[in-house]
């Protein structure tokens, strides 16, 4: 799973630059962000409220982001 | 008894997988880096010809190699961790040694690249983008310097001195390096991507 989470991620990227546009970039980001903590950073297995808490705060961010740029 | 203790299937909300201390520190740092991005995403639509002009002189490949150094080590940190949490430490040592040499790749490339743009004259003050550039980057650069010291420290210590918290000192220290990664994420769009 780990391995996949950095494949994907690696994609992701690559993908950003190919693509070259901004707000795919950073919905990307969002999606990369979201991977990693969940998996890398363990948030899968927190409890309830960081959980939540970290997905709301990465998806408002990539959101706020988004909507600007 | 292992290093670590294993996961649960849900922790509490007083012990947070690498404890609080560094969950603090990383909620932090991510509410100051995501207060940056606000600003840069506004300040890029606001002076699109300054940004577009500056951008020109940046290698998007340059970013993606940098983002892929960054996505490798912290693979292999979440892999040391893992390791840890079996109690493999051989196995953890080496998963620390690649971790540590990827994010040396990244420091390499992010001066390769310093160095780069000083031969272009760009400095403080050169332009907006520039100073977001340089402030956001060098930023996030302290705190790759400061991570890979911690993920040093930490691979030195592991099966040779015990560690008053673990959880806190193997886990946590990657929970930093990983906000490293994820603030990356979103720095690479704002600066390298049209």
């Amino acid at each position: 799973m780990r391995a996949l989470v950095f494949f994907v991620c690696l994609s992701l990227v690559a993908l950003s630059v190919f693509l070259g546009d901004l707000r795919i970039a950073l919905a990307f980001a969002g999606v990369k962000a979201l991977l990693v903590g969940l998996e890398l950073m363990e948030v899968r297995h927190a409890a309830w409220l960081h959980l939540v808490s970290f997905v709301g705060f990465v998806a408002i961010l990539t959101g706020a982001l988004t909507l600007v740029a | 008894m292992s290093l670590l203790a294993p996961l649960p299937r849900r922790a509490s909300i007083a012990e947070p997988p690498g404890g609080v201390l560094f969950w603090v520190v990383v909620a932090t740092e991510l509410l100051a880096f995501g207060v940056f991005f606000g600003f840069v995403t506004f300040v890029r639509t606001a002076e699109p010809a300054v940004f577009e002009a500056g951008r020109a002189l940046l290698d998007p490949r340059e970013g993606l190699a940098l983002a892929a150094a960054l996505l490798a080590s912290g693979w292999f940190v979440a892999e040391a961790v893992h390791a840890c949490r079996e109690d493999r430490l051989r196995k953890a040592r080496v998963f620390y040694a690649l971790a540590l040499a990827w994010g040396l790749v990244f420091v390499g490339l992010k001066l390769h690249g310093y160095a780069a743009l000083g031969e272009h004259d760009v400095h403080l003050g050169a332009s907006t983008y520039w100073d977001i550039y340089l402030l956001g980057t060098g930023f996030h650069f302290i705190h790759v310097l400061i991570g890979l010291v911690m993920l040093a420290r930490t691979a030195l210590r592991l099966g040779r001195r015990p560690f008053e918290d673990a959880e806190t000192a193997i886990a946590g220290t990657a929970l930093f390096w990983h906000m490293c990664d994820v603030a990356w994420f979103f720095l690479f769009p704002l600066l390298y991507v049209a």
